[in-house]
């Protein structure tokens, strides 16, 4: 039996919100019980009686939902994944098994230590692996290896017939390749429970990485040097980026607001055979920010996935730079545990060229806009470089994850604790983004970036709720080549009682 | 003489007659079909329109009823209303928006308006959001004691407790239940889809008749939460569609769709549960699944109507007073319109039928003592009518 934690326990007020802490957003939006299942027999039984109850259940893995997905369900039930975490079963033969409530922390160590192998995803310890994969998967070595659901080969998953049955389903290429499609990345909370995800191979873990990390002054930056820096950024991974030599390097520009002092870049890079024999693309990257001055001794502020810097390393010199190289695993799972949980708001877009002068300009603007009253030092926006393996050929049409030719990926987070702030913050970020997005493109799109020669819409693991004003936000984040309606397909298919529900869930 | 005591015992009857309600009225009387009847005291009626092939404009519409016509007052724009219910006072008027989505989310809404006092128009009291997925809502019923106002969605097949402030307006969903199909009628829905609503006398049980899920569910009320006590589902009881309860609450009156049957089952309020079948009684359906609209009993307890849509006829029907038995009594041409919904008014006089596709509401004068159905009465043509209910005076 699943371990049932209902409003008279002890833990039911931690376990009842999310990492996000604006979730739930009123007392009475909050679940009336959370069950917590450690098998996936558990799972099927406390999902049946769920059914049976009329409640509407919310899957959790991780709890890092950024949006209201999972602890906004008044008189529901959350289905708490966090204690399956098994990662082998009879049967699974020479397969990697990640079981949904693992955290990639977890999965890191679990996969290296037996294996020598590793998952292409998120450089949070504490993301639940669930969630993260059946959103795609991405992280540090995507431009090397992909997207987690890139390798992704079979998939174990509870959905509820139309008479209201649990169903164990293991679909694959071969079987129920509609439903096997949709688990590779279309979001969490859409079709049924993941309880298992499988893998017949996986890359091998690289040996080590170099990390660099360079940053700019806010006091002294014009507007025409940081429009520079960003498209010096964004040229690098519109052009040279493209050759497989540079693949191996992950950067992220964390641009945060002028108040925060600093802004910077942080690097990964290892060589396309897991070493960093040569580090001559590091120092080719680095020597294109020369000219603008950046401290490689002061950190830049940043969100939650900054690079660790904690563990040992070997210091390097490169031309004029100097890098760190670790072990991969110390820099992967040293220090990233993802922070302690605040209020938070994101938003996401994928990016198919350079930043343009007015994308640069209002980018400025923006983050050299004071908030009255308001710390803005909690508010990034990362632009990850994108590209290489992530844009694979065939990958589009075989998995949910349709941006397949982005060269950077940005996501705009601003972190808070005063709920007194939330309006002022959320109207902060929301008119940034708003008017990030209406520089270029059609006019009824103005505010979004829809799909376009520019933009390839949004990452549905960085929902943002603010979208549903736009009666076009499902090809905002399936786009318009037709994903979506097959997505629908699915959803009718295999969910045709839309148990599985909510804020931008597919809709039935 | 005759007719003067049978008024004298229905004034004495009718505790909710105002006081002003007196010489004035009583001046007004006229016979018909052997029977006094009150035909011009004044009524109000709020009729949902929404956008339908009938026509209609999304609104709704409010009419005076005064010695036999219907003269319009005053039109509120409103989203795809579907459902009205009046509040037991009369004051507040709830209409169910039929619509998938709201604010960006997928969800239906409910808004809540003040009748006034003084000349019965409508004042929107606010716009309440139902649960997430609860799409498309079609029926509602307000508890006895008008605290709790319980939607069924049709497109999720979502019920939603709302519960009713002091001054009318409704709050956010305190109870949600989510109904799933059962597919033993395949041909017609595997999914659910609740047909209609009702609280029983208690309060605290609600009955919920499903089409598609081919069930009839008992869900218990308490503390504002909403659980179920029981379903049936066979395949003999063929899909429910419009039941109502017999006004001392121990009979079940159900008009079987899909079969083409009308039962009647005895009722514990106590429990909430329906119990053996007293009665079924085979009724043609034409071929059609959908002839079976329409079911109402008249306040006193005395007579049953049903209406269907094939033949535009009206069935009365005697009530046994021991044991809730029927037999037929008469039955009325409606002139060639169908019998989709039809409406008791409260003070028993009158029964409203509305034809939703011709936009047509006919109003059948009634022994208001016996429920004896008079003449087929003035018509009003209201396109996109979907639901009426009536303030009486």
């Amino acid at each position: 039996m699943a371990i049932t934690v209902d409003r008279n326990d002890p833990r039911f007020n931690m376990l009842k919100q999310s990492r996000n802490l604006r979730w739930p957003a009123h007392e009475a939006d909050a679940v009336e019980e959370i069950e917590l299942c450690e098998t996936s027999e558990q799972a099927a039984e406390a999902l049946q009686r769920i059914i049976h109850a009329g409640v509407r259940p919310t899957i959790r893995s991780g709890g890092h939902c950024y949006e209201d997905f999972v602890v906004n369900n008044p008189n529901g039930s959350i289905l708490d994944l966090s204690l399956l975490t098994t990662t082998a079963m009879a049967g699974d033969g020479n397969r990697h098994r990640i079981s949904p409530g693992q955290q990639l922390g977890d999965v890191y160590l679990e996969l290296y230590k037996r294996h020598g192998v590793t998952i292409p995803a998120g450089n949070c310890y504490s993301v639940g692996a669930g969630g993260h994969i059946s959103g795609g998967g991405y992280g540090l070595l995507s431009r090397l290896h992909g997207l987690t659901i890139d390798w992704l080969s079979q998939v174990e998953i509870l959905t509820v017939d139309s008479k209201g049955h649990v169903e164990l389903h293991r679909v694959d290429k071969d079987h129920d390749a509609d439903l096997f499609r949709a688990c590779r990345g279309a979001g969490g909370g859409n079709f049924g429970v993941v309880t298992g995800f499988l893998f017949d191979r996986l890359p091998a873990a690289p040996y080590e990485v170099a990390n660099v990390q360079l940053s700019f002054d806010w006091a002294t930056m014009s507007e025409d040097t940081f429009t520079a820096i960003l498209s010096t950024f964004g040229d690098y991974f519109a052009h040279r980026g493209h050759d497989p030599e540079t693949w191996g390097l992950f950067a992220i520009l964390d641009l945060t607001h002028a108040s925060s002092g600093r802004f910077g870049i942080s690097v990964q890079f290892c060589n396309p055979n897991g070493r960093c024999d040569d580090l001559k693309v590091v120092e080719e990257f680095l020597d294109l920010f020369h000219e603008f001055e950046p401290d490689p001794t002061k950190a830049p502020s940043s969100g939650e996935r900054r690079l660790s810097q904690q563990g040992a390393s070997n210091r390097e010199r490169v031309g004029r730079h100097t890098v760190d190289k670790r072990l991969w695993l110390d820099a992967t799972i040293g220090g990233s545990g993802g922070g302690h949980s605040v209020r938070a708001k994101y938003k996401s877009s994928y990016m198919r060229e350079t930043f343009s002068p007015a994308e640069s300009k209002c980018i400025y603007k923006h983050l050299t806009r004071a908030l009255p009253n308001v710390d803005l030092r909690g508010m990034v926006l990362s632009v990850d470089s994108y590209g290489g393996a992530a844009n694979a050929k065939g990958m589009a049409e075989a998995t949910s994850s349709w941006q397949r030719s982005s060269i950077m990926k940005t996501q705009f987070q601003h972190y808070w604790v005063n709920p007194a702030e939330d309006d002022a913050r959320l109207q902060w970020t929301r008119e940034f983004f708003s008017d990030l997005y209406s520089q270029h493109g059609e006019p009824r799109y103005a505010g979004t970036p829809y799909p376009s020669e520019r933009y390839e819409g949004c990452y549905i693991n960085y929902p943002d709720s603010d979208m549903l004003a736009y009666d076009f936000w499902p090809q905002l984040y399936y786009g318009d080549k037709g994903l979506y309606p097959f997505l629908q397909k699915v959803k009718q298919r295999y969910d045709p009682n839309n148990i599985f529900h909510h804020a931008m869930s597919i809709r039935a | 003489m005759h007719s003067d005591h049978r008024l004298l015992n229905r004034l004495s009857r009718r505790a909710f007659l105002r006081s002003t309600v007196s010489v004035a009225a009583l001046g007004q009387l006229r016979s018909v079909a052997g029977s006094t009847i009150l035909l011009k005291r004044n009524a109000f009626a709020y009729v949902a329109c929404g956008q339908t092939m009938g026509g209609g404009d999304g609104s709704l519409q409010v009419f005076s009823l005064h010695g036999g016509h219907w003269t319009a007052i005053q039109q509120v724009p409103t989203r795809a209303p579907a459902c009205v219910v009046l509040s037991p006072d009369q004051q507040t008027l709830y209409v169910a928006n039929e619509v998938g989505t709201h604010d960006g989310l997928p969800r239906g809404t409910v808004d809540a308006f003040r009748i006034d006092p003084s000349d019965s128009r409508l004042r929107l009291l606010g716009r309440q959001a139902l649960s997430l997925a609860a799409t498309y809502p079609r029926q509602m019923a307000l508890s006895p004691d008008g605290r709790l106002l319980a939607v069924a969605a049709d497109g999720g097949a979502i019920y939603n407790l709302l519960p009713v402030s002091t001054d009318g307006s409704l709050d956010r969903p305190c109870g949600i239940f989510k109904q799933l199909g059962c597919g033993l009628r395949t041909r017609l829905r595997t999914d659910a889809h609740p047909h209609r609503l009702l609280f029983d006398s208690t309060g605290k049980h609600l009955l919920s008749s499903g089409f598609g899920s081919g069930d009839m569910s008992t869900f218990v009320v308490a503390q504002s939460a909403v659980s179920r006590r029981m379903q049936q589902r066979t395949v003999e009881i063929d899909h429910f569609g419009v039941c109502a309860l017999h006004p001392d609450g121990s009979i079940f009156y159900a008009l079987h769709k899909a079969g083409g049957s009308l039962s009647c089952s005895r009722y514990d309020s106590a429990s909430g549960t329906v119990g053996e079948t007293i009665e079924r009684i085979s009724m043609p359906t034409y071929g059609s699944d959908f002839a079976l609209e329409a079911l109402a009993i008249h306040p006193s307890g005395r007579m049953l109507y049903t209406a269907e849509t094939t033949h535009s006829r009206l069935q009365a029907w005697h009530i046994h007073p021991q044991d809730g038995h029927l037999s037929q009594a008469k039955h009325i041409e409606l002139n060639g319109a169908s019998g989709n919904e039809m409406v008791v008014a409260s003070n028993g006089e009158s029964l409203f039928i509305l034809d939703r596709l011709r936009g047509l509401i006919h109003r059948i004068a009634v022994d208001n003592a016996t429920g004896e159905p008079g003449f087929v009465g003035e018509a009003a043509m209201i396109p996109g009518a979907q639901s009426m209910v009536f303030k009486t005076l």
